[in-house]
C-alpha cells in the first residue's frame, strides 16, 4: 500500500506545483512507482510544469464521472518510468468532485503506486477539501513572508482538524543573503510561529523558473542548489535522515566553528 | 505614626505577627524585620514558629517575608499564614463558572470563547482569537487577537509568558501594541485596566505583582 501525501499551503503562488513535480520526479528518480493528481480543477498547472500538456485525453473529472476507467487518465512521464499524472479538468471548476469521490480514487491508486502526491489548490474551499480527502499525510509549503506564514498556520490548523496530524513543513524560495541582512524571515522565525517539523528549505534559484517553463523538473538538475534541495526533500519523504543544507558557502569564521564542532547558523 | 505596621503577639511556640492590612507591603515587611529584630532572644530558647495573620499575603510577598525572617533568626523556624482570602493575587472573575482549559497551538482562523476564565497552555498565533468573560492567561506567546471581560468586567486580566498581542481588549477598551519596533527581550507581562486605560506590565517585576 503507498503513501498519499497532499501538497498544500493556502496562499496561492508559494510554489505548490512545482513543489509536486520536483518531489514527485525526485522519488521516480529513486526508482519508486509515483502518480501525481492535480487537484486545481479548472486551473489546471501540473501537466504544463512537467510538460505533458500535449498528451492529455482524459482528466480527474472523466474518472470520476466514469467516462474512462483510471488507467486511462495516468499520463506517462516522458523522463521516468514509475511516473504517471492525472491531470485536472480545465473546463469544470472544483465542485466537479467531492471528497469521497477523491477518497475513493486515491483509495484505488495507493494499490498501485507507493506514492500518490496531490497538488492542491490555493484556497480553503471545496478544492482544498477534495485534495485533503484522501490523504494520510501532509506537506505545507511556504515562503518566508508574512502572508504566506499567515496562511500556512491557516492551514495547519485546518488540516489538523480534519486529522490529518503532524504535517510537515517546506519552506520555498528562501535567499540567504537576504536572511542574512535580516530583510527576509529566517528558518526559525517561520518554525517559531508554524511549531510544526521542517521537511525541507529550497533556496530561490532562477533554475527552477528555468526547468518550469521548460517543463523539466529541476531535480534531475545537479548544478542546482534548489534541485539539491529537493532531493533532500525526496530522501526525507523516503525516510532517510538527510541534514538541512547549507544555504550559503561557509565563511572562515563558520568553517572554524564547525571544525571545533561549535553549532552553526 | 498613628497605626502600626506590625503588632508583635505571642503565642503557643512562637510569635503571632499581625500585619496592617492597608499599608503598601513594603513598608510591613520592613517593620516586620524591625520588630524581629528586636526580638531575637525570644527566638533562642527553642520557640520555633511564627505565625503571619492581619492581611491576604500573595506568593511573591511570601518569598519576601521568609527571606527577611531567614536573614534575622539565621535558623530554621515554622512560618505559617493565617489569611482570610485567597493566598495569590489573582482576582476573581466570574463565580460559577470554572473557565476553560485549552491545550496546544490556536491557530490562525481558530477562535476559543469561555463564558469563565480561559488558560492557554500553548502558543495563540496570529488570526486565532481568544475571549473570555473572565481573565485570559496563556502559557505561551500571545500573537492573535485577545479580548478578556467581553461582558464589561474591567478588572480582567490578560496575562501571557510572551505578549505580542495583534490587539488586546479587555472590557470595553480596545488596545493595540505601537507600530514599529518591536521588543527585543521577552518577560511575562500582565494586561490590566486602570484609570481607563489598559497598562501592560513585567509580570515577574516585584513590584508590579505588589501593587496588585
Amino acid at each position: 500500500m503507498g503513501e498519499v501525501i497532499v501538497i498544500t499551503s493556502g496562499k496561492g503562488g508559494v510554489g505548490k506545483t512545482t513543489t509536486t513535480a520536483n518531489i514527485g520526479a525526485g522519488l521516480a528518480m529513486e526508482s519508486k512507482s509515483v502518480v501525481l493528481i492535480d487537484a486545481d480543477i479548472g486551473l489546471r498547472n501540473l501537466d504544463v510544469v512537467m510538460g505533458l500538456e500535449n498528451r492529455i485525453v482524459y482528466d480527474i473529472v472523466d474518472v470520476v464521472e466514469g467516462r474512462c476507467r483510471i488507467k486511462q487518465a495516468l499520463i506517462k512521464d516522458k523522463r521516468y518510468p514509475g511516473l504517471f499524472i492525472i491531470p485536472a479538468s480545465q473546463t469544470r471548476d472544483k465542485n466537479s468532485v467531492s471528497p469521497e469521490q477523491m477518497a475513493n480514487l486515491t483509495a484505488e491508486l495507493r494499490k498501485e503506486f507507493d506514492y500518490v502526491l496531490i497538488d492542491c489548490p490555493a484556497g480553503i474551499e471545496q478544492g482544498f477539501k477534495n485534495a485533503i480527502a484522501g490523504a494520510d499525510k501532509a506537506f505545507v509549503v511556504t515562503t518566508p513572508e508574512v502572508s504566506a506564514v499567515r496562511d500556512a498556520d491557516r492551514i495547519i490548523g485546518l488540516l489538523e482538524a480534519n486529522g490529518l496530524k503532524d504535517p510537515k513543513l517546506i519552506i520555498n524560495r528562501i535567499r540567504p543573503q537576504m536572511v542574512k541582512k535580516g530583510d527576509m524571515m529566517n528558518i526559525d522565525d517561520i518554525l517559531d510561529i508554524l511549531a510544526i517539523s521542517l521537511l525541507g528549505v529550497v533556496p530561490d534559484d532562477e533554475n527552477i523558473i528555468i526547468s518550469t517553463n521548460k517543463g523539466d523538473p529541476a531535480v534531475a538538475d545537479d548544478h542546482s542548489k534548489a534541485g539539491q534541495a529537493y532531493r533532500n526533500i525526496v530522501a526525507r519523504t523516503m525516510g532517510h535522515k538527510v541534514p538541512i543544507m547549507e544555504m550559503d558557502e561557509p565563511g572562515f569564521i563558520d568553517r572554524l566553528k564547525r571544525l571545533f564542532g561549535v553549532k552553526v547558523g | 505614626m498613628g497605626k502600626e505596621a506590625v503588632t508583635l503577639k505571642g503565642i503557643k511556640d512562637g510569635i503571632m505577627v499581625i500585619l496592617d492590612s492597608d499599608m503598601p507591603f513594603g513598608q510591613v515587611c520592613e517593620q516586620t524585620a524591625k520588630k524581629l529584630c528586636e526580638v531575637i532572644d525570644f527566638f533562642k530558647d527553642g520557640s520555633s514558629r511564627i505565625l503571619f495573620s492581619g492581611r491576604i499575603i500573595g506568593a511573591m510577598e511570601r518569598i519576601s517575608l521568609e527571606q527577611a525572617v531567614m536573614d534575622i533568626l539565621q535558623r530554621d523556624v515554622t512560618v505559617e499564614y493565617q489569611t482570610d482570602g485567597p493566598g495569590l493575587p489573582v482576582r476573581q472573575a466570574v463565580k460559577g463558572d470554572p473557565g476553560k482549559f485549552h491545550r496546544g497551538t490556536l491557530r490562525s482562523g481558530q477562535s476559543v470563547k469561555s463564558s469563565g476564565n480561559l488558560v492557554v497552555i500553548g502558543d495563540v498565533n496570529p488570526g486565532a482569537e481568544l475571549i473570555a468573560v473572565g481573565n485570559v492567561v496563556v502559557m505561551g506567546c500571545l500573537r492573535g487577537i485577545v479580548h478578556a471581560g467581553c461582558n464589561g468586567d474591567k478588572n480582567a486580566i490578560v496575562a501571557a509568558v510572551k505578549m505580542a498581542p495583534t490587539q488586546l481588549r479587555i472590557a470595553d477598551i480596545i488596545t493595540r501594541p505601537p507600530d514599529g519596533e518591536e521588543d527585543a527581550q521577552w518577560v511575562p507581562e500582565i494586561a490590566y485596566i486602570k484609570d481607563g486605560n489598559i497598562y501592560i506590565d513585567d509580570y515577574l517585576s516585584r513590584n508590579n505583582l505588589l501593587k496588585n
